[in-house]
């Protein structure tokens, strides 16, 4: 049964060429599934718990809109998978997923994949970072997608606008401050790292901190948030809009780690918050996503981690925000 | 209040996106337009666990409403908690222009209560009768309009919010108070609604094992609506209809429904305003918060 599954496993192209006792060992966590033509797997917005592997039949995602009306996104035959974010990120399904035939396959809950993420396993690993830079190319591509959504049609007409107030251009000195490895360990980013690996990850890197309003240039460099928040923005004028608010333990600049052609838009990333912030300079950032070392695996799967929560951020529908919003009288007193 | 998949009665003690029970009590205050007086709406509080509270139960088989504002009061399990009635949401002084409710907690609200008086008229800190942050802020709302105890219109709600909030921030920087406090707000007089998602100082948070230090484990304070032509159960679960015009609107702090396609997540830093036009649609509009 095991070398079933995992041949079934083994076609899916995140997959691929893992050894087969690694398969093994992974089809051995997923259970099967079956369902008829018009059964819903998962409803959009329900927490994300699994992987869904295809062997056979067809199924097809739906994404439905506050206003209600609904669109395909696409479907998965023999071979392919959904819901592979919910491995990383968790979250909420970002789509409804129903099956179109008779269809049937095999699940890996997430609960499953992180036993073997804690363990350090090789194929937990390898398919972690194949998920994220996955979901790192489609990040790009949706930001590319949001930007050409919220270019102004006249160029001459932008104006700055309340959705972003506290974007102004202008870089900031930053300054030096410290921040406790205890600290750091409660936070999100850090929170499977143990001390030993936060000391070697923070060696040489510069913990900073900058003021409301501040932009922070992400072409050369990760920031993780340990305190405050940063909010990435897309667009511009009257048109931008913040696709994502990062609070601490959460991270900005994602596309850096790309090599440069490869970066199809770089984001505004503006500060919200007052925030106190860890630099992690691409070339570091890169070396430690490619590195073997125990703080380096760390670290790259909590890249990858907050990867998938930026995608899952940036392809949730928009609000549609009106700009205007009053600014408050002065206080009476 | 009872029937929705994640009703308000059971977010009391089973909440999908809280891992704390809401044990302080459940208020509820229901406007209906062919009642006597309709400005004035039915009100309703327990300091109590609502889903053992027949009058409740009663109340909500019998009163239809056109508006309805209901809280469901959550507390830190600590016997320095103040569990009462006069601590219920949502807060309305008696002839006073709108009702307010709050999710949230001012960090250290101790240190500013008193320099709030400075931006209260006696008329309204007379009303104040509970301990919370939160009535406070209400009767803070309130003094920003020139006549407190007469109807205003949705902008002037609106205006009176942001000029609340930016009094707070104000007092906050004197005081140097900069750990995170969620403020998200509910105001209603049955005719329109202003709801807000906001935070102080988002991200910075106690470095000591409290509470507030504990927050830092979640996300910013969540706040949902849905907008169409009414809630109902479809196929299994609660939904939005959106087969007519809009004339409906929910917001609450999690979606009421299982299915929560039609639910938008309002953004951080907005407030929601909805107002009800001329030709009795409802317009809702979600504006940022530059504060």
């Amino acid at each position: 049964m095991n070398a079933d599954a995992a041949v079934q496993i083994g076609r899916n192209a995140l997959f691929a060429g893992l050894p087969d006792s690694e398969l093994v060992e992974l089809a051995a966590l997923t259970t099967p599934w079956a369902a008829e033509p018009g059964w819903t797997l998962f409803h959009q917005g329900e927490p994300g718990e699994d992987l869904l592997f295809v062997s056979s039949g067809r199924l097809e995602a739906r994404l439905t809109h506050p206003s209600g009306t609904t669109r395909a996104l696409g479907t998965a035959g023999p071979g392919e998978i959904v819901g592979e974010l919910s491995l990383l990120a968790g979250g909420r399904r970002m789509a409804s997923v129903r099956a179109l035939e008779p269809s049937a396959g095999l699940a890996l809950s997430r609960e499953a994949f992180d036993l073997l993420r804690l363990q350090l396993r090789p194929a937990a690993r390898a398919v972690a970072q194949r998920i994220g830079t996955v979901a790192l190319a489609r990040l790009g591509q949706r930001y590319r997608q949001l930007a050409d959504e919220h270019r102004p049609p006249d160029p001459d007409s932008h104006v700055d606008h309340p959705a972003a107030p506290l974007g102004r251009s202008a870089r900031v000195e930053l300054y030096r401050e410290s921040v406790s490895n205890g600290y750091l360990a409660e936070t999100l980013f850090f929170r499977r790292f143990d001390h030993e690996d936060i000391q070697a990850l923070r060696s040489g890197l510069r913990v900073l901190s900058a003021p409301r309003g501040a932009s922070i240039p992400t072409t050369d460099a990760l920031w993780i948030v340990l305190r405050g928040a940063a909010q990435t923005l897309i667009g511009t004028g009257s048109l931008r809009r913040r696709v994502r608010l990062a609070g601490p333990g959460r991270a900005v600049g994602h596309l850096c780690v790309l090599e440069s052609d490869a970066v199809p838009v770089t984001p505004e990333v503006v500060l919200r918050e007052r925030a106190v912030l860890l630099e992690v300079p691409r070339d570091r950032a890169r070396a430690l996503l490619d590195g073997d070392q125990a703080h380096a695996r760390q670290f790259a799967g909590a890249f990858h981690e907050d990867v998938a929560r930026a995608l899952i951020a940036a392809e949730e529908p928009l609000a549609p925000l009106v700009h205007r919003a009053p600014t408050p009288s002065a206080p009476p007193r | 209040m009872y029937n929705a998949d994640v009703s308000l009665v059971r977010q009391a003690t089973d909440p999908r996106l809280m891992q704390l029970m809401n044990l302080g009590g459940l208020g509820m205050l229901a406007w209906d337009s062919s009642s006597p007086q309709p400005a004035r709406p039915f009100a309703y509080r327990t300091s109590g666990v609502p889903m053992f509270d027949r009058n409740l139960k009663a109340l909500g088989l019998k009163v239809r409403a056109n508006a309805l504002v209901a809280h469901v009061r959550g507390v830190i399990y600590e016997p320095t908690e103040r569990v009462g009635l006069q601590n219920v949401h949502p807060f309305l002084f008696e002839g006073a222009a709108f009702a307010l409710a709050q999710n949230g907690d001012l960090f250290d609200f101790g240190r500013m209560r008193y320099d709030l008086l400075d931006y209260i008229p006696p008329e309204l800190h007379v009303c104040i009768e509970g301990t919370t942050d939160t009535e406070w802020f209400y009767a803070l709302c309130l003094a920003q309009l020139s006549e407190p105890f007469s109807p205003c219109g949705a902008e002037e709600m609106a205006g009176a919010v942001l000029d609340a909030l930016a009094i707070v921030r104000e007092v906050r920087e004197r005081h140097a108070i900069e750990t995170q406090s969620p403020i998200n707000l509910v105001l209603s007089d049955g005719r329109s609604l202003i709801a807000t998602r906001y935070v102080f100082d988002y991200g910075w948070y106690p470095n000591d094992g409290s509470f507030f230090a504990g927050e830092r484990e979640h996300d910013f304070t969540t706040l949902f609506y849905t907008v169409g032509a009414g809630f109902e159960r479809v196929g299994g679960s609660w939904q939005m209809r959106h087969d007519g015009a809009p004339c409906s609107l929910l917001v609450a702090s999690e979606p009421l429904g299982e299915d929560v396609s039609t639910w938008q997540r309002a953004p951080e830093y907005t407030m929601l305003v909805a107002t009800h036009g001329e030709d009795g649609t409802l317009d809702v509009e979600l504006r940022s918060i530059a504060l």
